[in-house]
């Protein structure tokens, strides 16, 4: 059977009906894929449409598809087909292409890592990502945008440390240079949050009544964080701190024009600068895995009320 | 009887509890230690959070020395959930 899927600017929000949007359609593809001779998505939004959680999993999704052994066709509309075709994404999806780099008007970076690759002292790896991403976008000089950078280095490391992912991860970092709007993403198809906190026997019991939305949004508390044993290193003997996602959590409420969303297994947590809080179920669709992205304004300076945030439990000898 | 340690010999950013367990682990035998962040430019709060633990646990005082504000940052934040 031949089978044809749309992708429009309503699939590529960070907003709960676009995720669910999105995934839906996808979940059709796995329903059916052994049914499938020809599969056709047509691309169809303008280049600036939606935001770059969309697209990460786009990304992510449409490098799944090489798994399988049906023919692909992708059709574009609108100004998807530049968009598109200046970054090779379709060479990419079929293995021409390794990287997606090309400057386009909005700087946009796409990588592809294997989180079950790290071995110890794999900094250089971690931080080998990130250059050119941090150099192009970020000015370490400045308070505000090195915190950002910490976060996005604190989001990738977790996908290393926690995800158990045997696939490759995808990352995707862009800024608008108009707006000053950062949009950071990254997307693995691991283990998830729950099964993360489920490895840990201390946690299992507490954890295993939770829902899905529960769980994403209990993992940016403080000091919640799932069992060093579950990471790959078997030889973590001391407890996690839980303080990565907590503070990227406070960074987003304290600062303008910011907005955190994660999305693992059924749950999606969503909060932003303004402290709206929104917990979902996706019911009849779920992630396998963990998506984590974050929104920020980068012209804005760090306010005290962060630092103090960061400072407030510190003041011991 | 006291060390110090110059990060910089291990390279310039300094982002997973790895790294951190790989460095601070080996330290025996101290009871002190001074982390020199000299040249370093980032340093995540899990690493700093990793470095806090492995320390305690061989009861090894920790003292830093030359880390810019970010990492005075991340520093704070791990001590908060030590």
């Amino acid at each position: 059977m031949n089978k044809e899927i749309k992708i429009t600017k309503g699939d590529l929000g960070f907003t709960y009906n676009s995720i669910k949007s999105l995934l839906t359609k996808f979940g059709e593809i796995d329903r059916e894929k052994h049914k499938i001779k020809r599969l056709i998505i047509n691309f169809d939004f303008n280049e600036g449409d939606g935001s770059h959680l969309g697209l990460s999993l786009i990304w992510r999704l449409m490098f799944a598809l090489k798994e399988t052994s049906f023919e692909k066709l992708v059709t574009y509309n609108g100004s998807t087909q530049s968009f598109f075709k200046d970054r090779h994404f379709f060479d990419r999806l079929v293995g021409k292409k390794n990287s997606l780099r090309k400057n386009t008007s909005i700087p946009i970076h796409f990588e592809t890592f294997n989180p079950s690759q790290q071995i110890s002292g794999s900094d250089a790896s971690i931080d080998a990502i990130f250059k050119e991403v941090t150099k192009k976008f970020l000015d370490n000089s400045n308070p505000f945008q090195a915190e950002i950078k910490v976060h996005m280095l604190e989001v990738i490391t977790n996908s290393f440390d926690h995800s158990d992912s045997r696939t490759e991860a995808v990352s995707v970092c862009a800024l608008d240079p108009k707006t000053g709007i950062l949009d950071f993403c990254v997307v693995d198809m691991g283990q998830g949050v729950k099964q993360s906190f489920l490895r840990n026997e201390k946690m299992r019991k507490q954890y295993s009544m939770m829902s899905d939305q529960e769980i994403v949004a209990r993992a940016t508390d403080f000091k919640v964080s799932c069992n060093p044993s579950s990471a790959r290193n078997p030889k973590y003997p001391y407890s996690n701190g839980g303080i990565g996602l907590y503070f990227l959590r406070e960074f987003i409420k304290v600062h303008k024009d910011c907005h955190l969303v994660i999305i693992s297994g059924k749950g999606y947590y969503y909060v932003d600068s303004a402290n709206r809080i929104k917990r979902r179920n996706l019911l009849d669709v779920n992630w396998s895995g963990t998506i984590v992205n974050f929104r920020v304004n980068v012209n804005q300076l760090r306010k005290e009320e962060y630092i103090d945030i960061c400072q407030r439990f510190s003041n011991k000898d | 009887m006291s060390m110090t340690i110059k990060l910089n010999k291990f390279g310039k950013t300094f982002n997973s509890r790895m790294s951190a367990d790989t460095i601070f682990n080996k330290v025996v035998d101290f009871d002190s230690i001074i982390v020199d962040f000299q040249g370093i430019d980032d340093a995540t709060p899990s690493f700093c959070h990793e470095m806090m633990v492995v320390l305690q646990a061989k009861k090894i005082k920790l003292e830093t020395i030359n880390a810019n504000e970010s990492i005075k940052l991340q520093l704070n934040k791990a001590l908060s959930s030590i």
